[in-house]
């Protein structure tokens, strides 16, 4: 089983980052580092997507004129990854437009401490 | 040659996602955060795709770090 | 507590997903599923049937040109939720946070944006023109000239920034994405064929296919334009803060 984890080691270190980026989401406390973390998940799902269309000896999926045929990768994954990229940058966005307006109500973007506070 | 150039790439992502998770001054976990993009893009490049790797640098590597960067401007430096 | 409880949590669903990442045929093979459905037909037919060098810029405008349409909605949407949580300005300039900091204009990095906008603009102008031929394309040069707005509007000064690029440019120069595919896809109906393809049945060949070329550059610019003005837009909703009621500039 480790052979074929070392063949497919693009997927392991795309499921590796996934579990980090989980892992600061449910326990850091800070909103930045949540955020921080869910941007994370997001590269590393649109790692796993791509690497899924490589072709060995593949070349990049551009029709060049007059040069000789030779196989491409995939391009729809990573015309499908191309939209993901936007919208993750606009979910970031309006997460830190919402982690500011916290910050103006509650004095702190600490979870924890307004937590206690409210006890 | 390739292949050892591979799993460098992929050693130094993991590295840099753990330094932005862990650390506690906010500024340096966003700093990471446009490493990762970077390194991110030349992982896109070995990948055959480049303009993934175009719009991953320029979208995360430098517009979300700019809204980052200004937000903790706005709030606060430190964690916890 | 709740730590090594996330802990061993998280380690379970590592193992799962490594275990079930293992058992997935390997990666780069040529006979793949995912290689052999409709990937040809991309490969073979994508150039002449889409008018594209770029397969990728095939995919998006041509084969799910819808999908595109609706990014760039999700765009806007995005900058119109940010609008009602943070709030828009109106009538009056607004000052930020760091205009009245006491820090003095830098001239490092003043000269540098200086020097580096010209080539930032004709760097993204040309991925925007070459994104049908060569990697790049819409959103890309957009993305760029908008980094390039940012910089350049922390560097100097927001309240410059602002003065240029008031909110009723703003409002109308981010409508130009939907605009554009509403023109084209528009024009395909009016000629007699379906929504968004980008051709008149009524002309030749030859004139079809300047006419393809010409719809795919003005979506290009389109989505271009639009996503760097809200990126734009974004910096400065995020930099603005609410205007108490008289204090002065002081410089």
């Amino acid at each position: 089983m480790w052979s074929m984890l070392a063949d497919n080691i693009n997927y392991a270190v795309a499921m590796i980052l996934f579990c980090i980026g989980f892992y600061t989401v449910i326990i850091r406390s800070n909103l930045i580092k949540k955020i921080i973390g869910l941007m994370i998940m997001q590269v590393s799902v649109f790692f796993f997507l791509v690497s899924v269309g490589y072709l060995d000896e593949g070349v990049a999926p551009i029709v060049i004129p007059g040069a000789a045929p030779s196989p491409m990768v995939n391009p729809l994954p990573q015309a499908m990854i191309l939209t993901a990229i936007v919208i993750a940058v606009s979910t970031t966005a309006l997460f830190l437009s919402l982690a500011l307006k916290f910050y103006e109500h509650h004095g702190t973007v600490d979870m924890d401490r307004v937590k206690e506070e409210k006890r | 040659m390739l292949q050892t150039l591979n799993v460098v790439l992929l050693v130094l992502l993991i590295v840099t996602a753990l330094t932005a998770c862990l650390h506690r001054n906010l500024l340096v976990a966003v700093l990471m955060l446009s490493v990762f993009s970077l390194v991110m893009g030349l992982v896109w490049v070995m990948l055959r795709a480049p303009d993934l790797a175009l719009a991953e640098v320029v979208a995360v590597g430098v517009v979300t770090t700019v809204f980052f960067v200004v937000t903790i401007f706005r709030t606060q430096r430190r964690e916890g | 507590m709740k730590k090594a409880v996330t802990l061993i949590f998280i380690g379970g669903l590592a193992a799962a997903l490594l275990y079930t990442v293992a058992l997935l045929p390997p990666m780069g093979d040529a006979d793949n599923p995912t290689n052999r459905h409709i990937v040809p037909r991309y490969h073979e037919r994508g150039e002449e049937e889409a008018g594209t060098g770029n397969l990728v810029a095939a995919v998006i405008l041509n084969y799910r040109g819808y999908d595109t349409m609706v990014e760039v909605t999700i765009f806007s949407a995005a900058l119109a939720g940010i609008f009602a949580v943070l709030g828009t300005v109106r009538k009056r300039i607004n000052r930020s946070y760091i205009d009245r900091a006491g820090v003095r204009f830098s001239f490092i990095s003043g000269t540098t944006v200086l020097l580096l906008m010209p080539l930032i603009i004709v760097f993204s102008a040309y991925t925007i023109l070459y994104g049908t031929d060569l990697p790049g394309g819409g959103f890309q040069g957009g993305a760029a000239i908008g980094a390039g707005v940012m910089i350049s509007s922390v560097a100097y000064g927001f309240h410059r920034a602002q003065r240029r690029l008031s909110h009723h440019v703003r409002i109308i120069l981010e409508s130009t994405a939907i605009s554009a595919f509403f023109v084209v896809g528009t024009v395909g109906v009016i000629g007699g064929a379906a929504f968004l393809t980008y051709m008149l049945p009524a002309l030749t060949p030859g004139s079809q296919s300047v006419l393809r070329t010409v719809m795919l550059l003005v979506l290009q610019f389109g989505i271009g334009i639009k996503v760097g003005i809200i990126c734009t837009s974004i910096l400065f909703a995020l930099m603005m803060e609410e205007d108490t009621s008289d204090v002065e500039h002081a410089s």
